[in-house]
Parts: structure tokens; sequence; C-alpha cells
């Protein structure tokens, strides 16, 4: 029988590690139309004048308005189950944040490049990406910018359950969004520990208490690309994964960006921007903050995310993540199209009380569902007051009481952590 | 092409073979690429698929 000619001609082969420690390597080809640049087109320029000029700072300050307010819509299981999670989870952020501190346990082997053992041990333990770069601190967090001590950083992805992220959006799929963060928060803490008995310190930034924007720093160690969902899409799980990173001194070599063909792929495949219940997904890139990138809109996504068990649809009806890299860009290359897309294994859900959502239906909502509170919690009441101030003289009582209530806030203080 | 009806017969009948078992999540994921084949018009065979997720396919196919 005669083979079918490919659609498409190759530009490059892209060679990784399997998905499992042990598994053999892959190979993904990328396809003419779908090569672009290693890592993400940016430029540097930009990206260093906002870093200065606009520094980042974490959701959970920047949004911590909505992010308390998420806790009042939750589903009365979700509830139970965040609790929960906080609960295991809260030792781990607390270790994490003082590792740095701590002091080697072992003696260095001068001159020796410990790479390939960090590298080793990572997999080992169980994360299926591992790569190196320098701690870029363009990407830190304002109130995180101090925090760091070491220079090198190791990009770390656990990948979470199959089975339960295709249940998305679903309690179910909740267990394996939170249950990853936990093994991540433990493993990360063992990894640190073996690298301190290496002669060598080691800082970990938790996945709950992120030090910056960890993206852009997996992005420069090759371990993904930015997709259109804004997440990271990495070889084999796409973005099914949690992110962790670890700082050190020890003396390693940098990984190099990857082109896997993802930055033109996403814009061709379109799933997640079709399938977002929220429309919060954007089909045309944009520069932002130097980097070209699908911008998500966070005000149409949150309120989705709130009320419907985390949604991750975006997550769900990614081909990467369902069938990974080597499947999806190999089709690809031999026909032109994307892998599931426009089928309803790849692209259907369930909202609860609304109903099953199949290719080319998305579920309704009233404008009143986004209106949720924004900004800080202190912007969030100073806009609250200001409306009331506007419609009513207000009788000095309450006047103090909001003043009262401003003080706690600022008391308080913002904090970095929870989930991203 | 694979609908919901169909979908839904076909991960029920694997979920009460295998869910709790080490092959599940082997299985499921060749199920998804196996569908993810059928529908885009390709041959299941010669491309590494389980035989147990390719039998579930063949049994659930539309008619």
């Amino acid at each position: 029988m005669l083979k079918e000619i490919p659609k498409k001609t190759v530009s490059h082969v892209v060679k990784r590690p399997g998905r499992l420690h042990g598994d053999p390597d892959v190979e993904i080809p990328v396809a003419d139309d779908l090569a672009t640049v290693p890592g993400i087109p940016k430029r540097d320029e930009d990206v260093s004048f906002y870093s200065r000029v606009y520094p980042v700072e974490s959701q959970n300050i920047e949004k911590a308005a909505d992010r308390e307010w998420v806790w009042t819509v939750y589903t009365e299981e979700v509830l139970k189950y965040r609790e929960r999670h906080d609960e295991i989870n809260q030792p781990l952020v607390d270790t994490s944040l003082i590792t740095g501190d701590l002091e080697p346990t072992g003696t260095a082997e001068a001159g020796k490049d410990m790479t390939a053992a960090i590298r080793l041990k990572a997999r080992e333990l169980g994360f299926g990406e591992v790569g190196f770069t320098k701690f870029d601190h363009k990407y830190a967090y304002a109130s995180k910018k101090r925090w760091v001590k070491y220079e090198h950083t190791i990009c770390l992805a656990l990948e979470q359950d199959y089975y339960q992220t295709q249940t998305i959006p679903s309690l179910e799929a909740e267990f394996a969004h939170f249950g990853t963060y936990e093994i991540e928060g433990a493993l990360a803490l063992d990894l640190a520990d073996y690298i301190r008995s290496l002669g060598y310190h080691a800082q970990v930034h938790s996945p709950n208490d992120n030090s910056g924007v960890y993206i852009p720093m997996f992005v420069a160690a090759g371990l993904g690309q930015l997709g259109a969902n804004g997440q990271l899409l990495s070889p084999h799980f796409g973005s099914r994964a949690r992110l962790a990173m670890i700082t050190t001194d020890a003396p390693v070599t940098y990984d190099e960006p990857v082109d896997y063909g993802l930055h033109n792929f996403c814009q061709i495949c379109q799933v997640c921007v079709n399938r977002c219940p929220g429309r919060a997904l954007v089909k045309e890139k944009v520069w932002w903050r130097g980097a070209e990138k699908n911008k998500l809109i966070y005000e149409r996504c949150r309120p989705v995310m709130a009320r419907y068990d985390g949604c991750g649809v975006c997550m769900k009806v990614c081909p990467i993540q369902k069938y990974g890299a080597p499947s999806v860009m190999q089709h690809y290359v031999e026909t032109g199209e994307v892998l599931g897309k426009n089928t309803d294994n790849l692209e259907g859900y369930e909202i609860p009380e609304k109903g099953y959502f199949g290719p080319g239906s998305l579920p309704q909502f009233n404008r009143q569902f986004f209106e949720i509170p924004h900004g800080r919690r202190e912007e969030w009441l100073f806009e609250e007051f200001k409306e009331k101030l506007e419609n009513d003289m207000l009788p000095t009582e309450e006047i103090m009481d909001f003043a009262v209530e401003l003080k706690k806030i600022l008391d308080e203080g913002g904090t970095t952590r929870g989930d991203e | 092409m694979f609908k919901r009806p169909q979908i839904e017969a076909l991960f029920a009948e694997l979920k009460s073979e295998w869910q709790g078992t080490r092959e599940f999540e082997k299985i499921h994921r060749d199920v998804d690429l196996g569908i993810a084949y059928y529908d885009a018009g390709r041959p299941l065979t010669g491309v590494g698929l389980d035989e147990r997720a390719l039998a579930l396919i063949e049994k659930h196919k539309p008619e």
C-alpha cells in the first residue's frame, strides 16, 4: 500500500526525554509553518522597562478582593475541600519560605557541575519536566524581589492526574489540581534537602507562594512554550502540571529555550479560545509587557473559575494536554489538521445546572455574573465607599466603620500565598 | 464521529473494567488518542495503541 504524502514539510525535530523517568526519548516534528523562535517572541528592552516601571505583583495581592470573594461562592463541597487542602498545604508553604536560610549539610566537590545529578534526582522523585536557567529578576514579584537568594533556577513541573483532569470542570478535577500542589510542595522540599546534601544552598519557591511569574523562566529553560490559554504547554502534558522552582548556588549548566512550534500552533488550533465558557481567551496575540502572547481577560475568567469547580476547560480541551505534543505535531505534519479539534471527546464539557456543551456550543451568563470585586482589598473597600458617598450622605458611624475596616486591611497587609 | 452517548458508554465500560488498576491510565490515554484518530479518519492499527483500548473503540464506535 502506498503511504500518503505528508501535508507539511518539517522544519526541525525536537528531541526530549520521555514522560516518565526511564521512558525512551521522544521526537517532536515541527512543521515549517509552525516554526517561529525558541521560547517566545519578545522585546527585551520592553520586558526590562515594564519590570522597572511597572513591576509585576502576585495576583494574591493585586487581585486580593476577588480572591477573598471566591470563598463566598464556592460550592459546599469545594469549600470543605479547600479548607482541608489549606490545612495540609500550609506547613509546606511555611517551610519553603525559610529554606533559603538553611545551610548545606554536605561538602561540595569543587568545580563539579551538578546539573546531571540534580536533574536525575528530580526525575526520580517524579517531576516530569526539569530545566535550568538563571533566575530572572525582571519576573520577580515586587513584594518578593529581595526574598530570592540564589541566582540559578531549577524549574520543576509535576504532572497532575490524567483521568481526573479529563473530568473538568468537577470536584474530582480539583482533587487533581490541589492534590498535585500538596505532592509537589513536599517533593520540592525533598529535592532541596538533596541539593543541600551535595554541599549547596537551595531555596524552594512554593507553587502556592510564588516569587514571581514562573512561566517565562520555564520557557527559558526549554520546558515548553506559552499557550493561547495563558499556561505553559510542555510537550508531554501541556498545561496539566503544577509548577515550582528551586533557586540554588550549586554550579549548573543552563538549558536553552526550544521552539516546539506551539507559538504558531495555538493560533491554528484555537480550541481553548473557542471553548472557554467565560469567553476570557482572546484569539489574536498582542504585545504585553514585552512578549507576544494571547492575553486572557482575568475578569471574564475568574467568575467562572470560582463558581464551577475551578473551571479549567482551557486545560481540558487542549490537544497537547490530552494527546501530548509528539502525537499532535506528527498528526499536523501528516494531515495539516489539529488532532481532536471539533470532536466531542476533546471539546465537550458539562457545566453544573447548565448542561452539556459540545463543539460549537457555549453556556450563557448574564452581565451580573461577571460583576465581582476587583483590585486589592483596600481598593475595593474604597470603591464601595465611594459608591455609597455618591448615593447618600453617610452617617458618621458608617464613615467610622469604613476607617476601622480600612485600618484592619492595611495592618494585615498583603500575602503572596494562594494558588495561582 | 464519536458523539456523547458513545463516548459515555465507552468510558463507563472502561471505568467498570479498569478503574483502580495500574493499567487504567494507560488504557484511558490510548482510548482518547484512538478516538481522536478514528474521528480524524486515520487507521488505528500500527500506531502502537493498546489492544484493550482498540477493543473498546471497536465495540463502541458509531454505527
